[in-house]
């Protein structure tokens, strides 16, 4: 099979760049909280970058693999099973912050879910190539992604994990979509999710006080709204130019998660307005090369995959940061690439390998035409 | 499809990020300040320490306050992790502490901020001893911290107190001139800005350092504010009266050289002095000035020309009626000169020139010597006193004016008043401060003269006037030896409860010295004496004569009466020199030591303490002093050979030798 060596620059640089704005934020955000509870200023920095090597080393081997290796029943079957076992085994695990989600191998804890997102985006981008021809036919193509999804959605949202669950479940949506999934669908699909929503929202307390929350944080400051109110005192601060690294106060214990899910604030807090258009330009490029790749891709299951992998990253970090923001609700997910967490970042680069693959494939293809 | 679709999917991911800028630039850009506002406060507490007060020194730059910098001892309650044994071990190294005191410092280092956290800053002990900062920075204490705090300090303790004022714990000046002049003398305050976390841990302290205020130079001149102070004090209790009050000043600037009053309190050691001490009688103090204010009344008759001072007024009858009310003199005259009048101070004589006058001119007059209004920017406390509107005067009402009734001054505007007959006849604004210096750059104030109040001739008519009220009148003991005085008595019954008290007088005394070229222009007032008389020239003038006479010795002024011949000074090797002294004004210094031919010491006895000092100091001997005021008594004896670098005990006393024996008489 041919294959062009040159692969996307653009989608390569903004990914290094997020690396690198990860390394120094994680560490700006980190070093104090280290200190305090460690004794180590370095003991989360050391291990970000760590997993950044190995993420950039994993992303340049996988690069170098024909993403149509993984169109293997096989393979996806297998990656299922395995997926699907460590989700059930994760909630035999021992709770952190009242949640199961990681497994301790080695002192290093392993998220099983983010594997699960891949696996899942790979399982559906094989099933809508071979049928997206009858995608609006319930049985044929909607109901055995529903049923593997829905089961890897439903396993994560035992742990419980409501922010990786809903993002998995928007990326699948987008990919069916983008496969000519008739509007009647989607429209009804809402429909009925909307109730739905509102039970799963309602029924649990924590979620239903960071919705009313987020109606109007200013109502209890000290309470419910402390968290997202931090936020945006730390976002404020910034002002335009930011008050220069490791110069923020809010990451001092008033922001919650401030070097994972809201390390986001930290950035505008320290580098101000550029800083963190700078964050959301990356994103921007990685989901403008992404979306390009998947449009230029030699095949569906190579368009599909790029899509699912691009929204993987675009969304979750655009999510990320309204929830920064205060635009969307409070709900813990963090901004793929930048926050600490050595599993997510080792995924996340993989995928971005598995897409850097693809768009050499497209360039050949394209160059052929 | 595909392509179609992805577009959709774009459209919504630009529309996201389009709405994640905007949500950026509103939170950073447009409520910036509103957020860092919020941030500001609940991430930092700031702590001001207040500036080091400049200096205050006399006209000669003697310190009379200044500030030291004390150690103030503080605790950052997070970072101590057992409030109970740091508050027993703290309390331990303090000078005082009950154990009241340990309870509340433990208390306030494990007091709670509303959410939970520790506070991050609160006192130990403000201003601490050096002993008690010492013994607790040997303690090392974890949370315990200095800092620099001033203290201010009054190193002649009473003198100048009502003058100067004090200073509060915050360092702000609460009275006299240290509030007056706040402001100025206040240095800027500093800053120590305490930032904490979320969970009130002090993370970072930023400090502006307190800078040091301006220094203020007053027109006071230290020794002849003592002077005034020792006699005011002395007079007053000799008499056992209320109070007292005394200005010097120099009638040609208006510069005050001296403000006293009594009772007085001591400046470092303010709290619980009570208000009768703490006031400045000077200024805050309106009384009815009695006679003394009938040197306007005569100023106004003679610059208009109502009288002249040889004109005889009929004042047989000792008394004048206003329908039911008769006003009598204290003694019975026949006819009077208008001269004399004054300088017998007959009420009769100035009611009836004042009725001559009329309320319009006697009005004006009394405007125009500065009556009615405040007199001195410099006394911000200062009464404007109270002058009927002319209008309102009828003869009754006039005839009190006249001779000093119904009228409200106070003493400093008396002061400035006599100071216009002094002066030739311009009224200048009393004022205490004679420079500020800030930043090493000295801003004088100048002298401010108000208005010509009366003619030259006229001041020189009131003057000699003066004079004889001094010489033949009721003043005579003002009368000094050496120098001529002009100046007047003023006895007034004080109002007690709405009527004229019979027992109870303000005696004052207003003068200037020497009468022709006036150094300076006193008051006295005391306030209801009990012993020794109850008039101006009972007790207020021999206070004045006092005050005047050790001035002007310590001034160094010239004697104007038993003026010495020209002094020779001859020394060996040296041509004489003859230093001839003005027929009317003596310019010379007359105290001059005389050399023994063998160069032995000279005969310092008669000389003041300054020119004994300047004597010794030229024949590089050292001095060692006792007591105050003129030599009396040397050791080794005049005459005695010369040690080089050798001393000579000087004992000093208040009064003089008699002349006979001093250097003077010697030479004679």
């Amino acid at each position: 099979m041919a294959r062009k060596l040159s692969s996307d620059k653009w989608l390569f640089v903004a990914t290094l760049a997020l690396i690198c704005a990860s390394v120094v934020m994680v560490y700006s955000a980190s070093a104090l909280v280290a200190l305090e509870r460690f004794q180590q200023p370095y003991l989360f920095v050391s291990r970000q970058l760590m997993w950044a090597c190995v993420g950039i080393a994993v992303l340049s081997i996988v690069m170098r693999i024909d993403y149509r290796t993984y169109k293997n029943d096989k393979l996806v079957w297998a990656l299922i099973g395995g997926v699907g076992l460590m989700l059930v085994a994760v909630l035999f695990s021992r709770p952190i912050n009242g949640t199961r989600r990681w497994f301790g191998v080695g002192g290093f804890g392993i998220q099983p879910s983010e594997l699960a997102k891949l696996t899942a985006i790979i399982f559906t981008a094989l099933v809508l190539e071979r049928r997206r021809h009858r995608i609006n036919e319930l049985g044929y193509s909607l109901v055995p992604i529903g049923l593997i999804v829905g089961g890897l959605v439903g396993l994560i949202m035992l742990e419980p994990d409501f922010g990786t669950s809903v993002s998995l479940l928007a990326v699948i949506g987008v990919m069916v979509f983008a496969a000519g999934l008739s509007y009647r669908y989607l429209f009804g699909t809402l429909l009925l999710a909307l109730p739905a929503l509102y039970v799963i929202l309602m029924q649990a307390d924590y979620r239903r006080r960071r919705l009313l929350t987020f109606m109007d944080p200013w109502a209890d400051p000290l309470g419910d709204g402390f968290q997202i109110i931090q936020s945006l005192i730390a976002v404020g601060t910034g002002g335009v130019f930011g008050k220069g690294l490791m110069a923020g106060v809010q990451k001092l214990f008033y922001l919650p998660e401030p070097f994972t899910d809201f390390i986001f604030a930290v950035i505008s807090e320290e580098t101000g307005l550029i800083g963190a258009s700078f964050v959301v330009l990356c994103f921007c490029v990685i989901g403008w090369r992404g979306l390009r790749t998947a449009m230029r891709a030699p095949d569906a299951f190579g368009a599909y995959l790029a899509l699912g992998i691009t929204l993987m990253l675009v969304l979750q970090a655009f999510f990320n940061i309204s929830v920064v923001l205060g635009l969307v609700p409070t709900k813990g997910i963090p901004l793929p690439l930048v926050s600490n967490g050595g599993s997510s970042m080792l995924i996340n680069l993989l995928s971005i390998g598995v897409l850097l693959n693809i768009s050499q494939h497209q360039q050949l293809e394209t160059g052929a035409a | 499809m595909l392509r179609r679709r992805l577009m959709v999917a774009a459209i919504v991911l630009v529309c996201w990020v389009l709405a994640i800028e905007t949500r950026l630039v509103v939170l950073q850009v447009v409520q910036h300040e509103d957020l860092s506002a919020r941030a500001e406060r609940q991430q930092s507490e700031t702590q001001k320490t207040p500036g080091k007060r400049g200096e205050i020194v006399d006209r000669q730059g003697r310190l009379l306050a200044y500030s030291v910098d004390a150690d103030t001892i503080y605790a950052v309650p997070t970072d101590i992790a057992d409030p109970a044994a740091a508050a027993s071990s703290l309390c331990e190294a303090l000078d005082e502490c009950s154990r009241k005191d340990r309870d509340q410092l433990f208390e306030r280092l494990s007091r709670k901020r509303p959410r939970g956290g520790l506070t991050a800053f609160q006192y130990v002990k403000r201003r601490a001893t050096p002993l008690e900062a010492k013994r607790i920075a040997a303690l090392e204490l974890k949370g315990i911290g200095f800092m620099k705090e001033s203290k201010r300090f009054y190193p002649n303790r009473e003198l100048a107190a009502h003058l100067l004022g004090y200073v509060g714990t915050d360092n702000a000046g609460l009275h006299g001139l240290e509030a007056t002049f706040d402001k100025t003398v206040r240095g800027r305050e500093g800053a120590m800005l305490v930032q904490t976390d979320a969970r009130g841990h002090a993370f970072s302290r930023l400090d502006r350092p307190p800078t040091t205020g301006g220094s203020l130079e007053l027109t006071i001149d230290q020794h002849l504010q003592f002077i005034v102070e020792r006699e005011l004090k002395a007079g007053v209790e000799a008499a056992r009266a209320d109070g007292g009050t005394a200005v010097a000043m120099d009638p040609h600037t208006g510069e005050i050289l001296a403000m006293a009053s009594w009772p007085t309190f001591n400046p470092n050691q303010y709290a619980g002095t009570g208000a009768s001490a703490l006031r400045n009688r000077a200024v805050q103090d309106l009384y009815e000035p009695g006679s003394t204010f009938k040197l306007v009344t005569a100023s106004a008759a003679i610059e208009e020309k109502v009288v002249t001072p040889d004109e005889i007024i009929d004042v047989s009858a000792g008394l004048i009626r206003f329908g039911s009310r008769t006003i009598d003199d204290m003694h019975r005259y026949g006819p009077l000169s208008f001269t004399d009048v004054i300088v017998k101070s007959s009420n009769v004589g100035a009611i009836k020139v004042g009725l001559k006058l009329g309320p319009e001119r006697m009005g004006l007059y009394i405007r125009r010597f500065g009556f009615g209004r405040p007199s001195s920017p410099d006394f911000p406390s200062e009464s404007p006193g109270i002058v009927w509107n002319p209008s309102k005067l009828n003869d009754s009402a006039l005839a009190s004016v006249s001779m000093g009734y119904q009228v409200g001054v106070t003493p400093l505007q008396m002061a400035a008043a006599a100071s216009v007959i002094a002066n030739g006849g311009t009224l200048y604004e009393p004022h205490v401060v004679r420079a500020t210096i800030k930043g090493g750059v000295r801003t004088a104030i100048v002298p401010k003269a108000v208005r010509r109040a009366i003619l030259p001739e006229t001041a020189a008519t009131l003057t000699t006037i003066m004079e004889s009220v001094v010489t033949d009148g009721t003043a005579k003991n003002a009368r000094l030896v050496s120098y001529a005085v002009a100046g007047k008595t003023g006895t007034a019954d004080k109002l007690v409860n709405g009527r004229y008290s019979a027992s109870q007088q303000n005696v004052s005394f207003v003068g200037f010295v020497p009468s022709r070229n006036p150094v300076m222009t006193v008051i006295v007032m005391v306030d209801s004496p009990r012993e020794g008389g109850d008039t101006g020239g009972a007790i207020a003038a021999p206070i004045f004569k006092r005050i005047a006479d050790a001035s002007l010795r310590q001034l160094g002024v010239t004697p104007t009466i038993n003026q010495p011949p020209p002094v020779m000074i001859a020394r060996r090797n040296q041509d004489p020199v003859t230093t001839a002294a003005a027929p009317l004004t003596p310019a010379i210094v007359t105290m001059t030591a005389s050399m023994t031919d063998g160069g032995g010491l000279p005969d310092l006895r008669g000389m003041s303490a300054r020119d004994a000092l300047r004597e010794l100091a030229r024949l590089g001997l050292t001095a060692r002093m006792q007591g105050a005021g003129v030599v009396i008594e040397q050791t080794p004896a005049p005459g005695s050979p010369i040690e080089p670098g050798g001393a000579c005990s000087l004992i000093l006393n208040r009064r003089p030798p008699p002349r006979t024996t001093g250097v003077l008489g010697d030479q004679r």
